[in-house]
């Protein structure tokens, strides 16, 4: 049997007009085969959200008032089942009537489960609390993922690779890698304290009585709650060490640098090179690089004007080409497989904005991208940027082409396209729709933190952006 | 600082998550009538173990551990010949744990949009009136193979119109 095959049997499967012959064979190919089980979770989803509320209001369950109701039922009931345990006398009968009286007027399937568990009390749930304290990462948690979204690679202490995390999981203790221009994950320490990492960033975190981070590369933020004292948040990034106490900031950190900019408190800067110190204090910046100075400067007001500066520095994601006689520099896309299918590849570049070159880059209602790049055949390119708010904390991201349908860019004669996009097409991407009430509604007024562009062409599309600019026709700086 | 009434927080909790835990079951379970009873004996399992429930950790996932008992005790107590076999379930409920929905469901909204209004009105009539298809086939007219074949069409289009989306969607 081929797919079309198999989705015709798990669709009569869902209906329940299976036949016996059917259900065995389709037994037999779930047990065997990993696609298939795939093709029947999918299929078998869409059977579940349609039946629970897709088309509108739900229907499966229960209302409400009914839920409310039915929780104090079952309070009541336990309550009168411990009360007779402790006098050691088995159920009345009268008692079970009662109930079932009772239930069936709110929900009449209450009942059977309710007095099933009434008379087997102990019956599988000695099973369930081994699930529910069972711990498959580590032993002691130091911290919890708040949110994520985009690819990440989460290498526990003991070396535990895993790609597949979720919001909620608890770890003691790793390193966190986004490996792609959209990435973002967010961790809260047992004491409140948040980090934060986006784009394609690399964090390790510890927390034995003094929580000890390493950036390695990429841009960081914090929000941390007063620390013990004697034991201030360090933060190594290849330059420097930074020394929390309690503060909010954001740092970005290569191999050659360190920028920090503080919102709030103090933070203490330590160039390893020389180890000279400076303190941070609130709406100032540092940029530790090399030898030159390590002097404060104040975080200047915000721009709207930004022009991307390939030709100077690489973007985050993607092949650099450096300018040469016969071309301009270029960010070219690299391919990226698709974590939840491998049979998709993406052709994808990313370009961050550098808090190093200046003050924060706000993206207004009226702002536009003018793009300029190479192609080597005609193809939609998806367009996405993330942002921030202005003390750093990740606040969305947004993709262009989610809302309307993205027309398809054509190179001219000589592989070059010009396109401008306009911020009000940008719609919330659906990686973060999860978080969508913490997240801003729309990009406008935050601070634009990378851009990234791909295309799914099935083939190499020879994507290449030369540069990108930010105007915003209504706000241009004086 | 006043602390929370437990029978609040577990009601607040179940009317949050029910959705979702019915839909959990229903991937296992779809016959619908089947998931709600299997619904309500997890209902009153959580109840009865809520005590123990750590409110730093989140509930839904707490919960699914016990419809992953109650469906499994389920199936276990009906042994109907047109079921799938417990080793196929246990292995389809461990690839469930690593199934991300939201953008699929996302995109689902979507899709739906796309169908044709014929489409759509035997949906709704199935799923969200909850007519069954003998039904459906006396108010409509079509037998009713030809309604189950137009189910299973609609359904299929859907996912490959989620397959598509997602497949342009996501880095």
């Amino acid at each position: 049997m081929n797919q079309l095959d198999w989705e015709f049997v798990i669709g009569r499967y869902l209906d329940g007009i299976a036949t016996t012959e059917e259900v065995v064979a389709l037994s037999a190919k779930l047990e065997s085969d990993e696609h298939a089980r795939l093709l029947y979770l999918r299929l078998a989803g869409i059977h579940a959200k349609l039946a629970t509320g897709a088309l509108s209001e739900p229907t499966g369950g229960e209302t409400e008032d009914q839920l409310r109701d039915l929780v104090a039922q079952l309070e009541s009931s336990v309550k009168e089942r411990n009360a007779l345990a402790r006098n050691d006398q088995r159920w009345p009968k009268s008692t079970v009537q009662r109930l079932l009286a009772v239930a069936a007027g709110i929900i009449a399937v209450l009942s059977a489960g309710l007095v099933y568990q009434l008379i087997f009390p102990g019956q599988g749930i000695q099973e369930a609390s081994n699930i529910v304290t069972h711990r498959s990462i580590a032993d002691a948690p130091i911290a919890r993922i708040t949110g994520l979204s985009g690819s990440l690679i989460w290498t526990g202490d003991r070396g535990q690779i895993v790609r597949d995390i979720k919001v909620g999981r608890e770890l003691a203790g790793g390193t966190i890698e986004g490996v792609a221009p959209d990435s973002w994950f967010e961790l809260q320490f047992n004491d409140g304290s948040t980090v934060m990492i986006s784009g394609t960033s690399m964090l390790t975190f510890a927390d034995t009585g003094q929580k000890t981070l390493r950036l390695r590369e990429g841009t960081f933020s914090a929000n941390v709650v007063p620390q013990p004292n004697g034991k201030p948040m360090l933060v190594h990034t290849p330059s420097t060490v930074l020394e929390v106490l309690g503060t909010q900031f954001d740092v970005e950190a290569n191999m050659a640098s360190t920028v920090l900019n503080v919102t709030e408190g103090t933070v203490r800067v330590r160039r390893l090179s020389d180890g000279r110190e400076v303190d941070v204090p609130a709406k100032h910046r540092v940029i530790a690089e090399g030898g030159g100075d390590l002097t404060l400067q104040p975080v200047s007001e915000s721009v709207t004007h930004w022009k991307s500066q390939i030709s100077h520095r690489p973007g985050n994601y993607g092949k650099w080409l450096p300018a040469s006689q016969k071309r301009a520099a270029a960010q070219k896309a690299i391919p990226f497989v698709v974590r939840d299918d491998p049979s998709v590849t993406l052709y994808l570049l990313g370009i961050s904005v550098s808090r190093n070159d200046g003050p924060p880059v706000v993206v207004k209602s009226d702002s536009l991208f003018v793009v300029h790049g190479r192609l080597d055949k005609p193809a939609k390119i998806h367009f996405g940027i993330s942002v921030s708010d202005v003390n750093g904390e990740f606040a969305g991201k947004f993709r262009l082409d989610l809302k309307s349908e993205q027309p398809i860019s054509k190179p001219d004669a000589d592989g070059s396209f010009d396109v401008v996009y306009r911020l009000s097409d940008f719609t919330l991407d659906p990686s973060v729709s999860n978080r969508k009430e913490e997240l801003a509604v729309s990009p406008d007024d935050l601070v634009l933190n990378c851009l990234w562009a791909f295309t799914h062409t099935g083939s190499p599309s020879g994507l290449e952006i030369n540069d990108v600019e930010l105007i915003s026709p209504n706000n241009e700086e004086k | 600082m006043e602390a929370i009434d437990p029978h609040e927080q577990f009601t607040r909790l179940l009317i949050e998550h029910e959705p979702e835990l019915l839909r959990f079951i229903l991937v296992t379970v779809p016959n619908r009538a089947d998931a709600r009873d299997i619904l309500q004996e997890c209902s009153v399992a959580l109840w009865r173990r809520f005590p123990d429930y750590d409110p730093e950790r989140p509930f839904v996932a707490w919960a699914y551990g016990f419809a992953r008992l109650e469906v499994r005790r389920f199936l276990r107590k009906s042994q109907r010949r047109t079921q799938l076999t417990e080793r196929a379930i246990d292995l389809l409920i461990q690839a469930q744990q690593q199934h991300e929905s939201d953008e699929r469901d996302h995109h689902l909204e979507h899709c739906l949009k796309t169908l044709a209004e014929h489409q759509r009105k035997l949906l709704t009539g199935y799923y969200h009136e909850g007519h069954s298809v003998k039904e459906l086939s006396e108010q409509n007219g079509p037998t009713i193979e030809a309604i189950y074949k137009s189910l299973q069409r609609i359904r299929g289009a859907l996912y490959r119109c989620i397959e598509t989306r997602m497949r342009g969607a996501k880095i």
